[in-house]
């Protein structure tokens, strides 16, 4: 279990925001962070990682207190035992993936730990090349690897999909799920991709200027209307064109664009961009053998 | 979409599938979903729930005669009318509560509507979505 309770003064660029926020992590679990940019949801992953101090606060981690101000506690972000991966890969550019994942364990030896990792990441034949001779989804596959490489209690992911295409960061987001499925690291997503949070987390916390504003699971949190209909996919909003009567939305889910017929009402306050809830009754779907 | 409040009345469930019946506005309508009492909590006779059902899964009918399998029907006046080359749009007021229904616009000229006719809703029973009642 893992408990975190923080205030801090923020200074956002639309003003003044107070952080305060008290919550727990069942141990195992994979939690998202979700809102708005400026609701603080980075700024408790540095806190959690020691990266930046609260004014007030309390962490901890499986019983080992990592931070408790009243008390005078406060372990150094080396001394924390965290996994990070940012939006940016941050990999060391002057070392081979190898020697990426080697420097994390400071100094110890696991080679069948890192050739694990380098096997499941499908990196092996990558394993001596430079980072920047990589792709993106291959460079952030090394991030994710070298944070988990000293089994950390908690991993913290800052975005790490969003510099990806599409197709990569549905690659990932399968691995990511693949690796928690194996490892149980407990762990913590800032996103805002709907479906990515559907797909990986089993719990969620929705931020707004630094307060919580819901939590629990995804359907719970997001679901608040929650229709019979069975076929439900969530997805984004490419394109909205009038036609007669009606508008027609093509929106994409997952890889595919569906299209689908709206009327006015449902397109008011819609644009290019947002993400949607798709509901269909499940009598109405014809299916044909490929 | 169009949302109508009711009362649920009765619920036959057959395995995986449940026809429910539910009073809304004095009048009776039927919705077939998947989803049984143990899947959804809320399918019990008493229950308040919100019937859901999609614009363009709406029928219109007018002076209709003969047998119709159509098990939703209810008596609902036009209030208006905007025709778009192919398909149409067509507000109803079914007892003070606001539907509508996009039809082709050759039914519209085939039935011959008009403002202020009284006409019959139909919607399919396995069109109707429910939702847990909002406040």
């Amino acid at each position: 279990m893992i408990q975190i309770r923080v205030r801090k003064s923020l200074l956002m660029a639309s003003g003044k925001t107070e952080l305060a926020v008290d919550f727990n992590l069942e141990a195992g679990s994979f939690c998202t962070l979700y809102g708005k940019s400026g609701a603080g949801k980075t700024t408790i992953l540095k806190i959690l990682a020691g990266l930046i101090q609260p004014d007030e606060g309390f962490i901890s981690v499986n019983d080992e207190v990592w931070l408790d101000t009243g008390k005078n506690i406060n372990l150094p972000p080396q001394k924390r035992e965290i996994g990070f991966v940012f939006q940016d890969y941050a990999l060391f550019p002057n070392m081979t993936v190898r020697e990426n994942l080697q420097y994390a364990l400071n100094g110890k030896t696991d080679k069948n730990r890192i050739d694990d990792l380098l096997e499941r990441a499908a990196l092996q034949q990558l394993a001596h090349r430079k980072p920047l001779t990589l792709s993106g989804g291959q460079q952030q596959r090394v991030a994710l690897m070298r944070a988990l490489v000293r089994k950390p209690q908690i991993l913290l992911l800052d975005e790490p999909l969003s510099a990806l295409d599409l197709e990569m960061r549905q690659t990932l987001q399968t691995e990511i799920y693949g690796l928690h499925q194996s490892f149980h690291t407990t762990t913590l997503l800032v996103s805002h991709q709907l479906s990515e949070i559907y797909r990986l987390s089993d719990f969620i916390i929705s931020l707004e200027n630094g307060k919580i504003m819901a939590q629990g699971t995804p359907a719970g949190v997001f679901g608040r209307e929650r229709l019979s209909s069975k076929i439900q996919l969530i997805g984004e909003v490419l394109s909205i064109r009038e036609n007669g009567v009606v508008y027609i939305l093509d929106i994409l889910v997952g890889n595919n664009i569906i299209k689908t017929v709206t009327t006015a009402e449902e397109v008011q306050g819609l644009q290019p961009g947002d993400q949607v809830k798709v509901s269909a009754k499940a009598f109405n779907p014809i299916v044909q053998k490929l | 979409m169009n949302r109508l409040k009711g009362t649920i009345q009765a619920v036959v469930t057959d395995k995986d599938i449940s026809l429910v019946t539910i009073l809304a506005a004095g009048e009776i309508f039927s919705a077939l979903v998947i989803d049984t009492p143990q899947t959804a909590g809320y399918l019990m006779p008493n229950q308040e729930i919100d019937m859901v059902f999609k614009e363009t899964e709406m029928s219109i009918g007018k002076n209709l005669t003969g047998s119709l399998s159509l098990r939703n029907r209810f008596a609902a006046t036009i209030k208006e009318i905007s025709a778009g080359k192919i398909l149409s749009r067509i507000d109803l007021d079914f007892k003070g509560h606001p539907l509508c229904a996009i039809i082709t616009s050759q039914s519209v000229v085939a039935l011959n509507l008009t403002v202020g006719d009284n006409v019959v809703g139909l919607v399919k029973t396995n069109e109707v979505s429910l939702m847990e009642a909002t406040i």
